[in-house]
C-alpha cells in the first residue's frame, strides 16, 4: 500500500511539531523516519497510526483519505517503543490478543498466531510470559501481534532503542527480513543514522518539524542537500571547515590554509562551509598536495585510527594510512578526493 | 526470611490488641512511702467544677495534715476501667477511684480491694444508711470495699402540655401508665405513650417490685424466672405490641426522642433533666408490685490493696475527710447528683442545691436499691437487656425468660 | 595484619565489628518488648488455667481452648466475623475497583468526588458510626425511606424480633463496606496509576472497546494491588470490632450478645468477664485463623504475579 502526506502539519498548543510535511512512502517499502529527538518523526509516526488527530492537511493511504479515521480503521500493526506487550498474557495470547479483540474464534485466532510466532522466530517460546522473554525475543513477539491483523502499514517506534549493541545488529536484519518476507509496507523511527543506513529502503531526515530530505541511504549520504543532512549522516562525523572562496580556492577564516576547489558554483568572496568526509582525505608524508596539516592527536577505533589533524587554527579527523607511522607534531600532506566533499552556504546551509 | 517477617508482621497485626493488655500500661507508679509522708493516688475523668472541688478538697486535706499527701491524677475517660484495672494488677495503679460496686466487685477474687471497714474511722461508717451499707457490703466475701458518697437513679419525665392538655397526671402504678399511654395513643396515634432509657434497669424494677430477687451470690442461684416476673413482661410485651410503649431510640437517650415529641413519656437518669427542650413534668418510678423498689445507681471510694498498711490508712483517712457533710454536700453540687448521706442531706449547702433540682425528689430514695456487686453482674446485666429487646420483639415471654436463666448458667459454669 | 586493622578502622568494612549492632538495637529493643514479649506472654497465658493478672493461676493445660472452642458465644462470634469478612471484603473490592476505575478517568468536579469517597478516612469511624445509627432508624432513618421510595420495607435494622435480629449483621455490613472503601480506592487509585498508558493505547490501536480493555487489561493488571488490598482488609477484617459499637451503644447488636465478633468476644473475656485465659486463648485461635488465610491468599497472589 502506498502512502500519501500532504501538508501535514501538527501544533501542540503553540509548539509546531510539524510543519507542512508532504510524501509518499512506496508500496512494499522498508522506510526510516530518521532525525535528531524532538524534530516531529514520532509525533509522525502517530498521526499515521491515528493515536494523535492532525492539525492540519491530509493522509492518504492508497487512495482512501484516512486523516480522521480512527486508529483501529486504518489496518495498521503498530510496535511501541517499550513494546507494551501485555504482562499478564502468555506470548501467544499477546500475540492473538488483537484478533481476540475483533472476536476471531479462539482455534482460528491461535493457529494465525502460532504461524506470526514461526515468522518471527519465536514458536518455542509460546507459554513464556513477557517477563521471561529477552529484550529481542519481547521485540519479536510485537511484531508479530503488530503483524496479526495482515496490516496494510506496520509502524515500528524506535524499534531497537531499548536493546543492547550486539541484539540491535541482530534485530535490524531480522526486521528487515520479516518485512521482505511479508512485504508490508514499514515506516519505522528512529534515532540512529547507522540503523536507518543499514537496512532501509529510503530514509526520511527531519529537523524540528522540517523535511529536510529524503532519498536511498547511500544517495543522502553522498549527496546531501544541506549541512544538517551532511552532519547528522556518517561515523565518524564529516569535517567542517569554515571559510570563505578566494581565487577559486577555499581560504580558512584566518588566511592560514587555503584548498584547492572544483565547483563551477561557488561564487567568490562566499562564506562557505566545507564539509570533508574523514574517508574522502587521503595522507601522505610527500609529493602532491591540497593543503598541509599537523597531526594532533592519534586514536583508534576498532581496527581503524584516526587522527585529529590541526589546519590553520581548525581541526578535522581524517583515517590515517597504514602505510606509514604518523608522530604527534609531525607535518603530513593531504589530498582531497572527489566523493564525500561539499561546499554549504554558511549563512543558509544549503548545498552549493 | 521474606516468610518469616510476613509471619511477625501478621503475629504483630493479630495480638495488638492482646499487646495493649499486655504491656500497654504506662501509669506512673504511685511511688513508696517516702521518710515522712504517705503519698497516696486518686485518678480520676473528672473535669471542669468537678475536678476543680476535687483538687481544692484534696489540697485543703493536704494542708491539714502532715502524714499523707494525696495526689490526684487526670485520665482520660475512653477505656478509664479498663486502664485501672490493668495498673491495679500490674501493681501500679491508684490508691482510690469514685466509681460503681460493681467495679470493686471486679478485684475481690484477687483481693486487690481495700476492707474499708478496718481503717475507715466508726463515724464515717456510721453515715451510710441501712440500704446504702447494704450495698457497701453486698461483695462476694461480705466485706465493705465502697463507700457511697453520691447516688442517682431514674425518674419518671413527661411531657407537660399534653398532659394537661388530655387532663394526665405522673402514674402512681404501672396500670395508671398504661391508661396514660392509651389517651396518648387514642389522641396523636403516631406518638408512643412510653419508653425505658435502660432496657437492664426496666428489667431490674419490674423484676424486684415483684418482691423477687435477681441473683444469689453465695448458691449462684437465679431468681427471678417465676410467674410473676413473667406476668410484668407480658405487660411490657402487650405494651410494646399496642403501640403504647416503644424501645426504638433515634439517638443514645430517649431524651432526644422527647425532645422530638416522639414519646410522651419516659424513664430516664434524674440527671437527664437538662437536657431536656419539651417543657417537662417529673414523677416517681410507677409501683404496683408486691413491693414498691426503685433503682439507685450509686457511685462511691473504692480503695485498692497493694498491701500497704499506711498507704491504705491515708486513703482512709482522705475519704474520712472527704466524707464530712459539708465537703460531702458540696461535692454533690460540683457533681449535680444528689447524696448518699442523711447527714449531707441536712446541711444548709445541700438543701440550697436540691431546692433548685426538684427531680431529686422523685428519686424515692428509702425504698431504692443496686444492683448486687458481684462478678456475675456482667451476665445478668446482658441477659436482662437481651431479655427485654426479646421481649419487646414478640418473643415468647417464658422463652425468653428461659434463655436468660439459660445464659447466665451458661456464662457461671465457664468461670 | 596491620594494613587490616587500619582499613576497619577508616569504616572501610560495614559488615564486620559492633557497630551494626549498635545501630540496630533500639530498634530490636523496641521490638522485643513491644512485639515479642507480648506475644510470647499471650501464648502462655492461653495454656494457663484460672490465670489472673496478679499472676496467680491454677494449672496448665489446654482448658482454656476447650472451654472458648465449646462456648456458643465464641461459635457465634466465628460466625459472625466470618460473615462479615468474606461479605465486606469481596464487596468493598468490587466497588473500590469500579470506583477507583471511574476517578482514574478525567471527569469534572473530580475534587468533589475525590472528598466524598476519601471522607471515611479522614474521620472517627465510631463518630461517624452514631450518624449512621440515624440513617438506620426503622422509623426515620434515610436508608428505610430510600427503601420505601422503591416500595420495599421497611426493615428493622437495628432492632431485634421475636429473640432474633437477622438485620443487625447487615449494619456493620454495610458500614464496613463504606468505612473500608477509601483506603483500598486509594491503594487501587495508586495501582491504577502505575500501569502504563502504552497498553491502553495499544489495545486501543487495536480496537478494544472500554469494557474489553478493563476486563482483559485493566483488571488483570490490577491483580496484584486488588491482592494486596484484599489481604489487608481481610487481616483487618477480621479484627471488625470499632463497626459494632456505634449502633448499639457498645452493646454487640440489638440482643446485646447476638453480634459478637472474635475481638469483641476477647474484649468482652478479658474486660468484662475477666476470663485472661480464656481471651488469650481466643486471641491465638483469632491469630491463626488470620494466618491461615493470609498464607492462602499469598499462595493465589504468587500466581498473578507478573
Amino acid at each position: 500500500m502506498q502512502v500519501r502526506i500532504e501538508h501535514l502539519t501538527k501544533k501542540f498548543g503553540d509548539a509546531v511539531a510539524v510543519s507542512d510535511f508532504s510524501m509518499n512512502f512506496d508500496d512494499g517499502k522498508l522506510v526510516a523516519l530518521l532525525g535528531p529527538s524532538g524534530c516531529g518523526k514520532s509525533t509522525t509516526l502517530n498521526m499515521l497510526s491515528g493515536i494523535l488527530p492532525v492539525t492540519s492537511g491530509k493522509i492518504y493511504f492508497d487512495d482512501d483519505d484516512v486523516t480522521n479515521t480512527p486508529p483501529q480503521d486504518r489496518g495498521v500493526g503498530i510496535c511501541f517503543q517499550n513494546y507494551a506487550l501485555y504482562p499478564h498474557m502468555s506470548v501467544l495470547e499477546n500475540i492473538a490478543f488483537p484478533l481476540e479483540i475483533k472476536k476471531v474464534p479462539k482455534e482460528e485466532r491461535l493457529a494465525k498466531a502460532r504461524e506470526m510466532a514461526k515468522l518471527v522466530h519465536v514458536d518455542m517460546l509460546l507459554d513464556r510470559k513477557p517477563k521471561e522473554l529477552s529484550g529481542g525475543q519481547q521485540q519479536r513477539v510485537a511484531i508479530a501481534r503488530a503483524l496479526i491483523k495482515t496490516p496494510r502499514l506496520l509502524l515500528l517506534d524506535e524499534p531497537l532503542s531499548n536493546l543492547d549493541a550486539r541484539l540491535r545488529l541482530e534485530m535490524r536484519e531480522e526486521i528487515r527480513r520479516i518485512q521482505q518476507e511479508t512485504g508490508v509496507t514499514t515506516i519505522f523511527v528512529t534515532h540512529d543514522q547507522e540503523e536507518a543506513m543499514s537496512i532501509c529502503d529510503k530514509i526520511v531526515l527531519m529537523k524540528d518539524g522540517y523535511l529536510q530530505q529524503e532519498d536511498k541511504p547511500q544517495t543522502l549520504y553522498d549527496d546531501p542537500h544541506n549541512l544538517f543532512v551532511a552532519n547528522f549522516l556518517g561515523n565518524p562525523p564529516i569535517n567542517n571547515l569554515y571559510g570563505t572562496i578566494q581565487n577559486g580556492r577555499f581560504v580558512l577564516e584566518d588566511g592560514s590554509a587555503s584548498i584547492k576547489i572544483d565547483n563551477p558554483n561557488a561564487k567568490e568572496g562566499e562564506k562557505v562551509v566545507m564539509g570533508i568526509r574523514a574517508e574522502s582525505v587521503t595522507i601522505s608524508k610527500s609529493g602532491d598536495h591540497d593543503f598541509e596539516a599537523v597531526i594532533k592527536q592519534r586514536y583508534t577505533m576498532g581496527k581503524e585510527e584516526l587522527a585529529f589533524l590541526n589546519i590553520g587554527n581548525q581541526v578535522i579527523r581524517v583515517y590515517l594510512s597504514s602505510d606509514y607511522t604518523y608522530d604527534v607534531g609531525e607535518k603530513v600532506f593531504l589530498n582531497l578526493r572527489q566523493k564525500g566533499v561539499f561546499l554549504f552556504d554558511q549563512e543558509t546551509g544549503e548545498r552549493i | 526470611m521474606k516468610k518469616i517477617i510476613t509471619t511477625l508482621l501478621a503475629l504483630f497485626v493479630v495480638l495488638s490488641l492482646a499487646a495493649c493488655s499486655g504491656s500497654g500500661s504506662s501509669a506512673v507508679p504511685s511511688g513508696d512511702a517516702p521518710a515522712e509522708k504517705t503519698t497516696v493516688t486518686i485518678w480520676h475523668t473528672y473535669t471542669d467544677a468537678q475536678q476543680e472541688y476535687l483538687e481544692k478538697a484534696i489540697a485543703d486535706f493536704n494542708a491539714s495534715q502532715d502524714e499523707v499527701e494525696v495526689v490526684a491524677e487526670s485520665q482520660p475517660y475512653d477505656g478509664f476501667t479498663d486502664k485501672v484495672y490493668q495498673a491495679v494488677m500490674a501493681g501500679n495503679g491508684p490508691d482510690m477511684i469514685i466509681h460503681y460496686a460493681s467495679e470493686a466487685a471486679k478485684y475481690v477474687a484477687d483481693n486487690k480491694v481495700v476492707d474499708l471497714s478496718k481503717y475507715l474511722a466508726p463515724e464515717t461508717v456510721a453515715l451510710m444508711s441501712a440500704s446504702t451499707k447494704e450495698e457497701a457490703t453486698s461483695f462476694a466475701d461480705g466485706q465493705m470495699h465502697i463507700l457511697p458518697i453520691v447516688s442517682s437513679g431514674p425518674i419518671f419525665f413527661y411531657n407537660k402540655a399534653l398532659y394537661e392538655e388530655l387532663g394526665l397526671s405522673a402514674p402512681a402504678t404501672w396500670a395508671d401508665l398504661i391508661a396514660n399511654c392509651e389517651a396518648v395513643k387514642a389522641k396523636y396515634p403516631d406518638m408512643f405513650g412510653f419508653a425505658f432509657d435502660s432496657e437492664t434497669d426496666g428489667a431490674q424494677t419490674l423484676i424486684m417490685q415483684t418482691g423477687n430477687k435477681l441473683f444469689n451470690a453465695a448458691t449462684n442461684e437465679i431468681l427471678f424466672n417465676t410467674p410473676e416476673v413473667a406476668a410484668q413482661m407480658q405487660m411490657y410485651q402487650d405494651a410494646i405490641a399496642k403501640g403504647l410503649f416503644t424501645n426504638a431510640k433515634s439517638g443514645n437517650y430517649f431524651s432526644e426522642d422527647f425532645n422530638s415529641g416522639r414519646i410522651a413519656a419516659y424513664i430516664g437518669s434524674a440527671a437527664g433533666a437538662p437536657y431536656l427542650e419539651t417543657e417537662y413534668g417529673m414523677g416517681a418510678l410507677p409501683q404496683g408490685g408486691a413491693v414498691e423498689w426503685v433503682p439507685a445507681w450509686n457511685r462511691g471510694m473504692i480503695v485498692f490493696n497493694y498491701d500497704d498498711e499506711a498507704r491504705a490508712a491515708g486513703a482512709a483517712k482522705f475519704i474520712d475527710y472527704f466524707a464530712q457533710p459539708e465537703i460531702n454536700a458540696g461535692w454533690c453540687v460540683a457533681c449535680n447528683y444528689p447524696a448518699t448521706f442523711a447527714a449531707t442531706m441536712e446541711t444548709e449547702t445541700y438543701k440550697n442545691f436540691v431546692a433548685g433540682n426538684e427531680s431529686f425528689s422523685y428519686l424515692n430514695a428509702e425504698h431504692a436499691g443496686a444492683f448486687p456487686a458481684v462478678t456475675a453482674q456482667a451476665y445478668i446485666r446482658t441477659a436482662l437487656q437481651t431479655l427485654m429487646s426479646s421481649v419487646a420483639g414478640g418473643q415468647d415471654v417464658q422463652t425468653a425468660l428461659d434463655e436468660a436463666v439459660a445464659y447466665i448458667q451458661e456464662e457461671l459454669a465457664n468461670e | 595484619m596491620t594494613a587490616k586493622k587500619k582499613k576497619k578502622r577508616e569504616g572501610g568494612e560495614f559488615n564486620n565489628g559492633l557497630e551494626p549492632v549498635i545501630y540496630l538495637l533500639p530498634f530490636v529493643i523496641g521490638l522485643l518488648i513491644f512485639t515479642v514479649y507480648p506475644i510470647i506472654n499471650v501464648v502462655l497465658m492461653s495454656f494457663k488455667e484460672g490465670y489472673r493478672l496478679s499472676g496467680s493461676f491454677t494449672g496448665i493445660g489446654l482448658k482454656n481452648y476447650t472451654q472458648v472452642l465449646g462456648d456458643k458465644n465464641f461459635a457465634n462470634a466465628v460466625r459472625n466475623t466470618f460473615i462479615y469478612v468474606f461479605s465486606v471484603v469481596p464487596i468493598a473490592t468490587v466497588l473500590a475497583v469500579i470506583i477507583a476505575n471511574l476517578l482514574n478517568q478525567k471527569i469534572k468536579a473530580m475534587a468533589l468526588f475525590q472528598t466524598a469517597y476519601f471522607l471515611p478516612m479522614v474521620t472517627s469511624s465510631i463518630a461517624v458510626g452514631l450518624s449512621w445509627r440515624y440513617m438506620f432508624n426503622t422509623q426515620f432513618g434515610v436508608i428505610n425511606w430510600l427503601l420505601g421510595v422503591f416500595g420495599a420495607g421497611p426493615i428493622d435494622w437495628l432492632g431485634a424480633t421475636g429473640g432474633q435480629a437477622p438485620y443487625n449483621i447487615f449494619v456493620i455490613i454495610i458500614f464496613g463496606i463504606w468505612n473500608m472503601l477509601p483506603f483500598t480506592i486509594i491503594l487501587l487509585l495508586s495501582g491504577l496509576q502505575n500501569i502504563d498508558p502504552m497498553y491502553y493505547t495499544a489495545a486501543k490501536v487495536d480496537g478494544a472497546d472500554s469494557g474489553m480493555i478493563f476486563r482483559r487489561i485493566t483488571v488483570p493488571l490490577l491483580l496484584p494491588t486488588i491482592f494486596l488490598t484484599m489481604i489487608i482488609n481481610m487481616i483487618s477484617s477480621f479484627k471488625v470490632y470499632n463497626e459494632v459499637i456505634p449502633f448499639w451503644s457498645g452493646k454487640a447488636g440489638a440482643l446485646s450478645n447476638n453480634l459478637y465478633t472474635m475481638v469483641y468476644y476477647i474484649k468482652e473475656t478479658f474486660y468484662s468477664k475477666l476470663r485472661l485465659g480464656n481471651a488469650a486463648a481466643a486471641s491465638i485461635v483469632l491469630f491463626l485463623i488470620i494466618f491461615v488465610f493470609t498464607m492462602l491468599q499469598k499462595w493465589v497472589q504468587k500466581k498473578f504475579d507478573y
